[in-house]
């Protein structure tokens, strides 16, 4: 499978005051961990899959990518280290279902385990700033 | 929108040391000097904080029932205008937390808070037409699935029994309506109001 880097489509705009990152993510027997020892916090959270294919986890995914194209972004829904949701939203790299369809497939080669995971990919209507102005529901599966 | 100095400080703690907010039990630390305040008062708080995401604050919300299970859509109707006037609907991020109230409404105690934000003759009409257009970008977002249910079981957050009580209550009075669409029908719903409110649906 081909990864191309989805691009930042804001990549001029100063990072936020309220970016921050969480940690990087590692696997530990098929379940997500923080490197620095913090907790994932239970609620969803921003990812990001950089070039060189470290997974971050935080709040917002400029921060988490340092401005930079990512392979992945979306939101993460962590419990336990299992993943249970994963999906596409990100105002910033807006990625397409193409794209999105790649992220369960990234999440494995960092060693997760996203069997019975929930995929849920967006279509985002772009205005003419480039911000996002209607979202549809295109892909709600669990992951076998 | 004003914040209290007090409260204001109450959130730093809150908020400040940790960087995973865990739901009713982390809250329940801090319930008795949260209920010295007003929610509305709290929520705005809230909003203001820029390191506050709208995910933070539902996920306190969903964690403080005590706060605001006993509210009647007049409590409810005050937030709201207490809320705006609202942000404008399309920006670089998906989510506003500005329009905090309405996900909450509309996503856990599946209220039409539209038509109640609709329906305030004292709400300006550039307000309404945002809340409108907002809604519509994040239709999908105004409702629960079953990832979201199996979170609401009393101990990490509200039960969800409890929000069903609420809303069977908020029902109760006539200017509130329970939100029986589906996703599809709300989104007609919204281009219905925009169109015959200001003669508009989205610019794509």
């Amino acid at each position: 499978m081909e990864y191309n880097l989805i691009t930042n489509k804001f990549p001029e705009e100063p990072l936020q005051s309220d970016g921050k990152i969480y940690g990087k993510v590692e696997v530990i027997d098929g379940k997500a961990k923080l490197t620095n020892g913090e907790l994932i916090p239970r609620q969803p959270v921003d990812f990001v899959i950089t070039k060189d294919n470290r997974l971050f986890i935080g709040k917002r995914h400029a921060t988490l990518s340092g401005s930079n194209d990512v392979k992945a972004a979306g939101n993460l829904t962590i419990k336990r280290g299992k993943i249970r949701r994963i999906d596409n939203l990100s105002g910033h790299f807006r990625p397409t279902v193409e794209e999105g369809l790649k992220f369960p497939e990234l999440l494995k080669k960092q060693g997760l385990d996203v069997r019975g995971a929930n995929l849920k990919l967006y279509k985002f209507d772009i205005d003419s700033k480039g911000y996002v102005s209607n979202i549809s529901t295109i892909i709600n599966t669990y992951l076998p | 929108m004003d914040t209290k100095p007090e409260i204001a400080n109450l959130v730093n703690e809150i908020f400040n040391n940790k960087n995973n907010y865990l739901g009713i039990s982390y809250y329940s630390h801090f319930i008795n000097e949260l209920k010295e305040y007003n929610f509305e008062d709290i929520l705005a708080c809230l909003i203001f904080k820029p390191e506050i995401s709208i995910e933070d604050i539902l996920y306190f919300i969903l964690s403080t029932p005590s706060l605001w299970t006993y509210y009647s859509e007049k409590e409810w109707i005050e937030i709201m205008f207490r809320l705006n006037p609202r942000p404008e609907p399309f920006s670089k991020e998906i989510f506003d937390k500005g329009y905090v109230d309405i996900h909450f409404l509309c996503k856990y105690l599946k209220i039409n808070a539209l038509k109640m934000f609709l329906e305030q003759e004292d709400f300006d009409k550039k307000d309404k037409k945002r809340l409108l257009q907002y809604s519509r970008k994040v239709t999908p977002f105004l409702f629960m699935d079953e990832l979201n249910i199996k979170d609401l079981d009393g101990e990490y957050l509200v039960d969800v029994n409890v929000l069903d009580a609420v809303r069977l209550k908020l029902a109760d009075s006539e200017k509130v309506e329970i939100l029986d669409l589906n996703e599809k029908e709300l989104k007609q719903y919204i281009e219905k109001e925009l169109k015959e409110r200001f003669s508009t649906t989205i610019m794509l």
